[in-house]
């Protein structure tokens, strides 16, 4: 079983679990007239048509993936994704200042860290976070003139 | 409106409006050139700053953005064989052999003349074509509505590239996510699960910025590192790229008009697209040229006629966008948004109610499409230098502008999860090779899509045959079958 088999099984369960709410509404036509659950069931069928068709064309083995282009996974993409999430969670608490000079820094150092080496990386990648930290002040709050959390500042 | 028009110009000479021009135009030169990176990001990632804009330099920038971004993606692929996006891969082809044969300075500048007279032809359609078009868009009742909205989700499933059931996959999801919160027309929550945020639906800007900035950053993420590009193996002087007459004459206007009117027919299409317009040009560039023996081989004949197209697809694109409310692509989407977040709908009535706020827009797409040429004189020797930028510079300021933009726009950490969540979410169908412009356009067009159909029940008391009731709604679902025929099964195979 190929991974886009496994992917098409997964939207077949995400849309199951859609139908489930969609029955938690009133049926369509239930009081004269579509109703709110009426898109929703159209909707469930529309996506199991696309799931089962990826389906079929993976197991008859005449899925195509020419043209639209695809991406790699690496363990980089779960770095940023934890980084991303870490600065979410202390923006507000730690302000814009020292959240966003933290997150551009380890951003900023998982790329650079593969050209310069992972000391040297440390260091360049200061200064970005820095600049890139201050220009973002500049535009948001100096320019625009809009609301950024200060935190503990 | 000729008068409304001309305003519109006069608009781009407040300095403030003018320095707005001039920075999304080199902003967009920038995200166009870099592999990776496109003018939908670069407007993906404006979007947060528009709230605090006034809607005409808002509007001015999203449209330099727009042309520069499209004809940048051609720079990159010309000096270094990298197209900073697809939309450069013909004019690739043609200009790096040039680049090659030593004449890159020539081949930079004739694919800057070439978007800059495809760029202006296109804007000068949109003007004259879209007032009359949306007179005609006004005739439009509740089931032609439906009508023209269902052609644009089925238009965009069947022209994304690959496999058509992902694209399905794609598009319903986004329609899945705008059913999300309060509903429009029954006082009741939808998908909400109790949470006092979801009840409001899924924001246009999380979903925008987690579909292209946050996805975009995960997916280089998992790039291999680029390898560090040679220094440029050609000294010029600006003077190099002034164009020969002997050149363009030899093209011939014939073939920069033509291609421009390809280009601009093909982006009025939905989901029509740059690439789809450069190629089709270049096709037919090729075959009534007198020497088709010299495409493929460094034509400056292909190249510019694909460069004409591509760029005169953005004064097309936006036609649909303006005059129906149907955004043609991932740019016209988040323009479409902009225009929301200013209380602006697109559709029919916009152009009649606010021309006048409109014609700064148009001015920009001409004047913009007049600065390619300029930009090339100006910055042609330095454009080398693009692709060789810091990609930690690059992903740390797009990771800052993304994330904070959302907040600065919404007040709301909740927010930035949403956009984070989106953004996940779209990488992992990027990793499975699902097209993520359908979906953004699902999001986009789903509350169109059900309150027309919903509407036209009700009036109808259920019946399904009010939606096949005027000739203005089966003549939209003829159009819509002859696409799914041209486009699926009798279409070119795609650069």
């Amino acid at each position: 079983m190929n991974r886009q088999v496994i992917f098409a099984l997964l939207i077949l369960a995400l849309d199951a679990g859609y139908l489930l709410q969609t029955l938690s509404m009133p049926l369509p036509f239930a009081r004269g007239e579509p109703g709110p659950s009426f898109m929703p069931l159209i909707l469930v069928v529309a996506l199991a048509v696309g799931a089962l068709g990826v389906l079929v064309e993976e197991l008859r083995g005449t899925a195509s993936d020419n043209g639209e282009e695809g991406g790699t996974f690496g363990l980089r993409s779960i770095a940023l994704i934890v980084v991303t999430g870490a600065f979410v969670w202390a923006f507000e608490p730690l302000g814009y200042w020292i959240a966003t000079v933290i997150y551009t820094f380890f951003v900023a150092w998982l790329f650079e860290q593969e050209r310069v080496g992972g000391l040297r990386a440390m260091l360049t990648s200061a200064l970005i976070a820095v600049g890139i930290t201050a220009v973002g002040w500049l535009f948001f709050v100096q320019l625009f003139e809009l609301f950024l959390p200060e935190g503990i500042l | 409106m000729s008068g409304d028009l001309l305003n519109g110009f006069i608009a781009l000479t407040n300095p403030e409006t003018f320095m707005y021009l001039v920075g999304g135009f080199l902003m967009g030169l920038v995200f166009g050139a870099i592999p990776g990176l496109t003018a939908t990001l670069a407007i993906a990632l404006l979007l947060p700053f528009t709230f605090a804009m006034e809607l005409t330099n808002a509007l001015v920038m999203v449209m330099a953005i727009f042309m520069s971004g499209i004809y940048a993606g051609s720079v990159t692929g010309i000096t270094v064989n990298i197209p900073g996006a697809a939309s450069g891969a013909i004019t690739t082809m043609e200009g790096h052999v040039l680049m090659k044969r030593g004449e890159g300075a020539k081949a930079l500048s004739m694919d800057a003349l070439a978007s800059s007279i495809g760029g202006v032809l296109g804007a000068a359609v949109l003007m004259f074509i879209a007032v009359p078009m949306s007179n005609f868009a006004l005739l439009f009742r509740t089931p032609d509505k439906f009508a023209l909205v269902f052609m644009a989700v089925v238009t965009v499933v069947i022209v994304a590239k690959g496999s058509i059931w992902r694209s399905l996959i794609a598009v319903t999801l986004g329609l899945m996510v705008s059913t999300v919160g309060f509903d429009n027309m029954v006082a009741q929550g939808r998908f909400d699960f109790g949470s006092p945020n979801l009840i409001e639906g899924v924001q246009l800007l999380p979903a925008v910025i987690g579909l292209f900035a946050i996805c975009e950053l995960l997916l280089q993420g998992g790039a291999p590192a680029r390898g560090v590009l040679d220094a440029p193996e050609f000294k010029v002087r600006h003077r190099d790229f002034i164009p020969a007459w002997a050149d363009i004459r030899e093209i011939g206007a014939w073939t920069f008009i033509k291609s421009s009117v390809i280009g601009v027919l093909i982006g009025m299409l939905p989901g029509g697209g740059a690439s789809m317009a450069s190629f089709v040009a270049y096709a037919e560039a090729k075959r009534v040229s007198k020497k088709p023996e010299e495409y493929g081989n460094g034509s400056h004949e292909g190249l510019a006629a694909a460069e004409a197209a591509n760029n005169a697809m953005c004064g097309g694109a936006v036609v649909p966008l303006l005059t129906l409310g149907i955004p043609g692509d991932s740019v016209t989407a988040i323009i479409f948004g902009v225009l929301l977040i200013h209380g602006l709908v697109p559709g029919p009535g916009l152009l009649t109610n606010e021309m006048a706020t409109i014609a700064p827009m148009f001015a920009a797409l001409m004047v913009a499409a007049v600065f390619v040429f300029l930009s090339v004189l100006i910055f042609g020797p330095y454009y080398i230098w693009l692709a060789r930028m810091n990609r930690a510079v690059l992903y740390a300021f797009i990771g800052m502008i993304a994330m904070v933009g959302t907040f600065a726009s919404t007040f709301s950490v909740f927010q930035m999860w949403m956009a984070l969540g989106v953004g996940i979410f779209a990488w992992l169908l990027r990793l499975m090779k699902y097209p993520l412009v359908p979906m953004l356009m699902g999001i986009i067009l789903g509350p169109y899509l059900e309150l027309y159909l919903r509407r036209a029940l009700i009036t109808s008391n259920g019946d399904v045959m009010t939606l096949f009731s005027s000739p203005i709604s089966i003549g939209l679902y003829v159009m819509t079958g002859l696409f799914v025929y041209f486009l699926r099964y009798k279409s070119p195979k795609l650069a």
